[in-house]
């Protein structure tokens, strides 16, 4: 895979520049570049949720992304988009290939792509980091988790796709296999899982340290510094997602699935200091790395969805379902999505996510000490887009919050001395100039 | 008396009625015109089912059914636009814009050409194998065949 990766861009740029000559007029008229431009700000009262520093409030929400899409003959189409990013502690600007792929479409029922291409999942996973089509700031965070995002933008490999008709409607259907590529296991929400299992790891590692070392028991306290050189890879994936479109006319209705397996490697450095009169030991000092070599499957991660739209409402709820290893979490939403004006446009959405789909009171975490709200995520969210002109948007959301499941935590010896604030809130809003 | 009253009561009537009619904003001459669908006088259909014609303009259908390419025309802006867009596509004009905006940004696909005038478009389209567009009925449309849209 990558190899793969390394030849991707190589290939689509020889093949663009391969197929000017012959068709410069026409490739001139099948051109097509679009751009955008967003700054977001966000501010969350009681916990940290999705950025650093959230309870302070940050600005650290920015994109700026160039799509070019070309055709440059009959079928073949080529198309790329570079992003730059500031999400928190990931991406911080640098500007990087969002996706980039050739598309071949022979029939209407079949085309192929293959190339870094956009993961089709759910019915809006596709379009998760373009804020211009939807009223809201974010999408429902209990199936498109920002978090994520870099984990779930966009394969890498072959897919093939395309759309059937019958009287009993029209189906898109889309199917893949290939890779994921996650830029920077050293941030964001793999930094923020690591560090927490780290810490969480501490007093273990210090009982460690004093079994090696034949010290008295309690003479050892280990405390985590850093991760080193923290990789994910994924081995290989494979998924598909359907889109139904009955003869009701609006109602569409979709089933995706995605399953596969990683690897996540990496190291935590703990400073270890030991109590010499206790211990007898004459250094006092020492340092202790613990390799984590986690090999996962993803057994499933499935959304099965459902919209309408009539006039210048849509409706749409979405349910999330995953297993991976262990973890079974699960999430879905209902919104409402009304355009009241040619500029005004509202959205109203509940949504409901579950840090384990068997366990939706949270009674596993009341039996450890912990209230049973860190079971769950609640969420009630309100938006408001203003189109400023064709050409700029401004929108503003807020999110009332019970349960803390998707929050940026602390480690649970913490968590268990000042548990997180049950209800709390998020602001967050975003002007995008787009063309 | 009574009856002369009533008698003014009408005419009043039918004046503001009729001051309000003409008064109306946003009917001018064009939009009242008809719409028709035009295709490049080589395309293998005489008519075309609405859901044809959505299919086409939202890109899941692509090619006429002797292979050849179809090619479809919008305009830029204006009534004739919007009309054509919540008659024969269903949907608001803002929710098509969207569609489209979806298309190019995931590289899904190109937006149907746009011209600035009817004109313009009849050009496009008379020129251009596959090509297909639509315009008002008072626009001179040589050389290109008129489609029937069934429901």
């Amino acid at each position: 895979m990558l190899v793969i990766r390394r030849l991707l861009l190589p290939i689509l740029l020889a093949t663009t520049v391969l197929a000017v000559p012959a068709t410069a007029g026409e490739l001139g008229e099948s051109l097509d570049l679009r751009g955008f431009v967003s700054q977001g700000y966000l501010n969350t009262t009681g916990n940290e949720y999705l950025i650093p520093r959230s309870l302070e409030g940050t600005a650290e929400l920015f994109e700026a992304g160039i799509a070019l899409t070309a055709s440059p003959r009959d079928g073949l189409r080529v198309g790329m988009q570079f992003l730059a990013r500031d999400f928190g502690d990931q991406g911080n600007g640098t500007v990087a290939l969002d996706w980039a792929y050739l598309d071949f479409r022979w029939y209407d029922q079949l085309g192929l792509r293959a190339g870094k291409v956009k993961l089709p999942f759910g019915l809006y996973n596709e379009q998760r980091d373009l804020d211009i089509l939807r009223t809201g700031v974010f999408l429902p965070q209990s199936v498109y988790p920002e978090y994520l995002r870099d984990f779930a933008l966009a394969y890498e490999g072959l897919g093939a796709y395309g759309n059937l008709v019958s009287g009993a409607g029209s189906l898109d259907y889309h199917v893949f296999g290939g890779t994921l590529n996650v830029p920077d296991a050293g941030a964001g929400y793999w930094k923020d899982n690591f560090e927490q299992g780290a810490v969480t790891n501490q007093p273990a590692i210090a009982r460690q340290v004093e079994a090696e070392r034949g010290l008295t028991p309690g003479s050892a306290t280990a405390t985590f510094a850093n991760i080193v050189d923290p990789t994910i890879t994924f081995p290989w994936i494979a998924g598909g997602a359907l889109v139904w479109e009955p003869p009701l006319n609006g109602l569409r209705l979709g089933a995706s699935l995605l399953t596969g397996r990683f690897l996540y490697e990496a190291e935590a450095r703990y400073d270890v200091d030991i109590a010499p009169d206790m211990a007898g030991d004459p250094l006092g000092y020492a340092s202790h790395t613990w390799t984590v070599n986690e090999d996962a499957n993803m057994n499933h991660l499935t959304v099965l969805s459902a919209e309408f739209t009539w006039r210048d409402l849509l409706l749409a709820t979405e349910y999330y379902d995953e297993r991976i290893a262990d973890s079974t979490p699960a999430g879905w939403y209902a919104l409402a999505d009304w355009r009241a004006h040619d500029r005004w446009a509202l959205a109203l959405t509940w949504s409901a996510y579950w840090h384990d789909r068997h366990n939706r009171d949270g009674s596993d975490f009341r039996t450890v000490g912990l209230p049973e709200y860190y079971g769950w995520q609640k969420v009630l969210t309100g938006a408001v887009r203003c189109d400023l002109n064709e050409n700029w948007l401004l929108k503003v959301e807020y999110h009332f919050i019970d349960g803390v499941a998707q929050a940026r935590l602390d480690s649970w010896q913490e968590e268990f001395a000042q548990p997180a604030a049950r209800h709390w809130g998020m602001l967050t809003a975003r002007t995008t100039v787009y063309f | 008396m009574r009856r002369r009253n009533r008698q003014a009561c009408r005419s009043i009537v039918i004046a503001l009625v009729a001051t309000a009619l003409l008064a109306v904003p946003g009917t001018p001459a064009q939009a009242l015109a008809e719409l028709v669908i035009i295709a490049h006088a080589d395309v293998p259909v005489g008519e075309l089912e609405q859901s044809d014609l959505e299919r086409i303009y939202l890109g899941k259908t692509s090619r006429w059914p002797d292979g050849t390419r179809i090619m479809p025309a919008m305009l830029k802006a204006g009534d004739t636009q919007e009309e054509f867009v919540e008659d024969y596509l269903d949907r608001p004009l803002h929710r098509f814009a969207t569609y489209w905006r979806q298309m190019v940004f995931t590289g899904k696909g190109v937006p149907p050409r746009s011209f600035v005038s009817e004109t313009t478009l009849v050009d496009f389209v008379t020129a251009t194998p596959g090509a297909l567009g639509f315009v008002t009925s008072r626009t001179e449309a040589a050389g290109v065949k008129v489609l029937r849209i069934d429901d």
